[in-house]
């Protein structure tokens, strides 16, 4: 009894430190997101409320540089790479974890590799392939974030899907389930946690991409939101005032999104089907 | 129990290969043939790939029309004489540009294959009308001409209008071999990788042990947990050099005041500090992301061995060692690999940060072929250098394999 | 719990199988999805078609894209509504490049590789023109300019040099850039302000002024240049360094100022950025910038521009700055020279009077509404900084060669490497490169 006490304070100081250390980085630029940018510098830098707080940095970021449609942009890409990596993957996947073949090995290794190859290396054959089928400037660019987001999803779903007990599967089976109704109605649901975990992650790849999306979306209407932060800074100076009131702009979307999936993610649905 | 695949399971992995052949197959073949060439896009010699000798058309022409103007700002200053041999040259030059601007006019802009002959014919004509002009201008050494310094620049450039091969072989893994520069920026990029992913997985672990307790408040815990993945990697990174900033940067303000660094502007000045600046920066970013890759492996664990083992009387520490670690292995090696190829290819955070500084001192493989690639055009050598890094990454890869286990991509 | 998870994944699987329906889900699935999902949004087929705008614009008019940085003081837009007002037949269109160069750079790289005529009119760094010009990138406007009347010698002498390669001019100043001190004026005695404008000093006097004045008026460091691992090094060192005349000297005094108590401790990482933000922050005495930090001062900042004073340096001034070029690629290179020669002549008018840049068109420097609007060019120790500019290197692997100089100086200035080393090792680059 005693023991496990100990423990769990010893969980809660962990948890508080972490939380503590990962937040305030976090805190801090929110607390610079409402200096003016001669506050952040000289002596009043330190300082956790400004002399003179103000909220122009917001004004300016959302109004003038049109921020929200950058988050618009990054929403709109984000979502129609997970939807369809997560198809393609949780299909190969389910393959690969419940059948024999030939090669399966060589796939697997191949899949891996292209995950090794840096992405500046893919950069300029997939513009000029853009180019070519004039799909620069469009949300075309989500089927270029297939490189970096499949890999790992493909993995990850097969980690899960193994996970799976073969005995629901023969149940299924038996009653007269297609493969692709095993899949959707059997495998997916269980592997619930796995398929969260990897449409999060997908989801957040393509939202923080930069590199690919920084040369095939150059017009300011479709830009993503890392390219449109960058575009804050000037060759002469950085208004660090309106990077962090920006940065701020852009967490917020993404913070309601972990909310509300964080229960999918660690949902008890473990305990209804997996124990049987 | 497992099945042999049969036709209508291999319809399921189809838009798997066709997407990968598209967007990652094709370019990575691509850019292997690169590291075989000489293949330098800012300059017309090596900008394609060429197997044997070609003509350049396009800057043929372009040339002898340059040659044909510097003589007509040149030929009021020569007496009548010569400005009949400039006359006679000019001709010359327009009927060369007549016989092989053909393809040209067409607006074909490409080198074309060339025959010895035509080959041979170009040669004499560009020795004749240079001994041609230098002997002209080298009968007035006193009269201020206008292009008599570009004619030779002129010349040169025609010269370059027979592109040679540029197919090089292994030269550039010669290269590579004895590139002190590789060597370095491997080192660094090990030591960048091999401090993070530790740290991130020890974190990581712990981070996904708690969070996957059902307790009060563990949703608020794991949202906030997650915030910093959330953050565009561009976009941290900024942040970051803001914090570490040796004026008015909070980080750099606390690791001065408790100690840690002398002078709150050693953060990014040394090049341990600055290496150690970006691992903090990537461990802050990334635990939440290996802390989700292992909750979600915690997640398929039964019950019932915790239940089992919690009547027998472990410790939570012997639990955790004899049941939880030996079961995760497969979603371990997932993390692991996935977390170290990414830390093996950074990027954007030394990039805003040190520019790769002080002193070359935190220049990554990534960095390195990016700065041979886009600053430099230089793709041939560039893509080598990538090629390289991918050696290494795939002997890591198959150590991971080798140690956690084999059986997520064998047969069965 | 699990029904309702059953229930949602299904109505995903349901949508989806709605996309996947017809073919085997395979890559043009995915094709045929995505035109579906722009539909959706409304504004986005707008923003869409507007990128993918035809070469024929609205009336009838030949569209010509000018790819350029923005700087956000207004001389694009003035220059572009100066054009389309002036021409009937064309019409201009500014494609907003990114605000970090090395981005411009690999952009623009990619854009050229794959043979694109996205951009007609492209603006570039002056370094990069070698290399841009050099790979057949750009159109040789000799000829152009020959019809037009136009002779190298009508635009700033080192920025056209800079847009010459193999005796061919291939780009043609939109504004040059050159290094300058600034300074201020309300703590340097008058006696030494005199003497830092004449350009009648060496950078051993302003490295003991720097530290005289050091501390006074509120400042907390006297002198701030920019000396972070990139290309404003070799900007800098080309100064300290008297145009590579100099080397061990220079490089030796440049450290000693790096090294010194009344330069910020963090130095080494500095680039414009951090040098004007002490500047206007009124934190140090002395920075050396670039025109465009004049702009950096406003009414907000703690130090106001009548604070500030300019002057030359004394090894010279780096020039640099920004140069227009007709992509070899575009479809309408005739509109588009008809816009660069706007851009280059006349239109330097509206362009510099708005953003208050320094003309490269030499006809145009005595100009009165630019010299009113540029109060810059009615300073003494500016105009002198410009009478007195400096080329970087020239080699036809400038960026190799920029980049090797950048980490042999570095690692010079942050301790790594001793003077005679690295001056032999500045040298022998040099040479190597040539």
């Amino acid at each position: 009894m005693n023991q496990s006490k100990l423990f769990k304070i010893c969980c809660w100081f962990f948890i508080i430190l972490f939380l503590g250390i990962s937040v305030f980085p976090f805190l801090w630029i929110l607390i610079t997101s409402f200096k003016p940018e001669v506050e952040i510098h000289g002596t009043g830098a330190y300082n956790i409320i400004a002399n003179n707080p103000t909220i122009q940095n917001y004004i300016t970021v959302i109004v003038d540089k049109h921020i929200l449609n950058a988050v618009k942009n990054s929403f709109i890409t984000a979502i129609s790479t997970t939807l369809y990596v997560v198809i393609v993957a949780s299909m190969s996947a389910y393959v690969i974890a419940r059948f024999k073949f030939k090669g399966k090995s060589i796939l697997m290794g191949l899949i891996l590799s292209i995950s090794m190859f840096p992405q500046m290396i893919v950069i300029g054959p997939i513009f000029n392939m853009f180019y070519k089928l004039d799909w620069l400037n469009s949300y075309h660019i989500s089927l270029a974030y297939c490189t970096i987001t499949l890999p790992s999803a493909v993995w990850v779903m097969v980690t899960h899907f193994k996970q799976v007990p073969v005995s629901l599967e023969e149940a299924a089976k038996i009653d007269g389930c297609s493969a692709w109704g095993i899949l959707w109605k059997i495998i997916f649901p269980i592997a619930a946690p796995g398929v969260f975990a990897t449409a999060i992650i997908t989801f957040i790849s393509a939202w923080n991409e930069y590199l690919l999306s920084c040369t095939l979306n150059i017009v300011e209407a479709m830009q993503s939101v890392p390219v449109r932060i960058s575009y804050l800074r000037d060759e002469y100076s950085i208004f660090w005032s309106q990077i962090t009131a920006a940065a701020i702009v852009v967490i917020i979307p993404t913070l309601i999104m972990v909310l509300l999936f964080q229960k999918q993610i660690v949902a008890g649905i473990s305990h209804g089907a997996v124990k049987e | 129990m497992v099945k042999r695949m049969s036709l209508k399971q291999f319809v399921f992995i189809i838009p798997l290969l066709c997407f990968m052949g598209v967007f990652s197959i094709y370019p990575v073949v691509t850019s292997f043939m690169y590291t075989f060439f000489d293949y330098r896009t800012n300059d017309q010699q090596y900008n394609s790939f060429y197997m044997d000798e070609k003509f350049n058309e396009a800057l043929f022409v372009e040339d002898c029309q340059y040659v044909n103007y510097f003589i007509s700002a040149d030929i009021t200053l020569v007496d009548e004489e010569d400005q009949k041999a400039f006359t006679t040259v000019q001709e010359k030059v327009s009927a060369m540009m007549e016989k092989y601007g053909t393809g040209t006019a067409e607006g074909q802009t490409e080198p074309r294959k060339m025959t010895s002959q035509e080959k041979e014919e170009i040669e004499s004509f560009i020795g004749e009308i240079t001994e041609e002009i230098n002997a002209i201008y080298a009968k007035y050494p006193d009269v201020q001409f206008y292009n008599k310094e570009n004619m030779p620049t002129i010349l040169e450039g025609l010269s370059g209008s027979i592109v040679q091969s540029n197919y090089i072989g292994a030269d550039n893994y010669k290269k590579l071999a004895t590139d002190e520069r590789f060597g370095k920026a491997l080192l660094h990029t090990f030591v960048f990788m091999v401090f993070s992913v530790t740290a991130e997985f020890i974190l990581g672990m712990g981070l996904a042990l708690i969070m996957s307790k059902s307790m009060k408040g563990i949703g608020g815990v794991r949202t906030i947990a997650l915030i910093p993945w959330a953050i565009p990697t561009a976009v941290s990174a900024l942040i970051w050099s803001y914090l570490y900033d040796g004026s008015y940067g909070i980080i750099s303000k606390i690791f001065s005041e408790i100690g840690l660094i002398s002078s709150q502007a050693d953060m990014l000045l040394t090049t341990q500090g600055a290496m150690a600046s970006a691992i903090l920066a990537d461990v802050w970013k990334t635990t939440p992301y290996m802390a989700l890759l292992l909750m979600a492996g915690l997640q398929t664990i039964d019950r019932g061995l915790y239940e089992s083992a919690a009547i027998d009387g472990a410790s939570p520490v012997k639990t955790f060692f004899s049941i939880t670690l030996p079961l995760m292995k497969p979603s371990i090696l997932v993390a692991l690999l996935f977390r170290t190829l990414d830390a093996f290819r950074v990027y954007d955070l030394i990039s805003v940060l040190t520019g790769g500084g002080p002193g070359n001192g935190t220049e990554t493989l990534s960095i390195y072929a990016y700065k041979l690639i886009f600053n430099q055009s230089n793709y041939g050598y560039g893509s080598t250098v990538v090629v390289g890094m991918f050696v290494f990454v795939a002997i890591i890869a198959m150590i991971y394999v080798k140690v956690l286990g084999a059986e997520l991509i064998s047969n069965d | 719990m699990k029904k309702r998870h059953v229930a949602m994944l299904m109505a995903m699987a349901v949508t989806v199988s709605t996309v996947l329906a017809g073919c085997g889900g395979s890559q043009e699935t995915a094709e045929q999805a995505q035109p579906a999902e722009t539909q959706e949004e409304g504004g986005e087929e707008a923003a869409e078609a507007e990128a993918e705008a035809p070469v024929e614009g609205s009336e009838g008019k030949t569209v010509i894209k000018f790819y350029k940085q923005d700087n956000g003081n207004g001389g694009v837009e003035a220059l572009i509504e100066a054009f389309n007002s002036s021409h009937d037949d064309i019409e201009v269109e500014w494609v907003i490049a990114p605000k970090d160069s090395g981005d411009v750079r690999s952009q623009l790289n990619t854009a050229f590789g794959a043979g694109s005529s996205e951009y007609d009119v492209v603006c570039i760094d002056t370094v990069w023109a070698g290399d841009l010009a050099g790979a057949g990138y750009l159109e040789a406007l000799d000829p152009y300019m020959m019809e037009a009347g136009l002779t190298p010698a009508d635009f700033n002498a080192g920025s056209i040099a800079a847009g010459t390669y193999s005796a061919k001019t291939y780009a043609i100043p939109l504004y040059p850039d050159f290094g300058s001190l600034f300074f201020r004026k309300d703590i340097v005695s008058e006696e030494d302000a005199a003497k830092l404008v004449s350009g009648d000093y060496t950078f051993e006097d302003l490295l003991a002024m720097a530290e005289t004045y050091c501390g006074e008026g509120g400042t907390s460091v006297g002198l701030s240049i920019q000396s972070a691992q990139y290309e404003g090094l070799i900007c800098n060192t080309n100064e300290w360094t008297s145009n590579f005349t100099d080397i061990t000297h220079g490089l030796e005094l440049f450290k000693t100022a790096t090294d010194a108590e009344y330069t910020p401790k963090d130095i080494l990482v500095y680039r414009e950025s951090e040098c004007n933000n002490l500047l206007a922050n009124g934190e140090t005495v002395f920075s050396r910038g670039w025109p465009g930090t004049w702009g950096v001062l406003t009414d907000e900042t703690t130090v106001k521009q009548d604070q500030i004073d300019i002057a030359p340096l004394p090894g010279g001034s780096c020039i640099g700055g920004w140069l227009m070029a007709v992509n070899a690629y575009g479809e309408n290179k005739e509109a588009a020279w008809e816009f660069l020669r706007f851009a280059a002549t006349d239109g330097q008018i509206p362009f510099c009077s708005a953003g208050g840049y320094v003309p490269g068109y030499n006809k145009v420097l005595d100009n009165e509404e630019i010299l009113a609007n540029n109060v810059l060019l009615s300073k003494p120790g500016f105009v002198k900084a410009l009478e007195n500019t400096i080329p970087r290197p020239s080699s036809s692997k400038y960026s190799e060669l920029s980049d090797a100089l950048q980490i042999t100086i570095h690692k010079y200035l942050s301790n790594e490497a001793e003077l005679d080393a690295t001056a032999a090792e500045v040298e022998r680059l040099l040479e190597e490169y040539k």
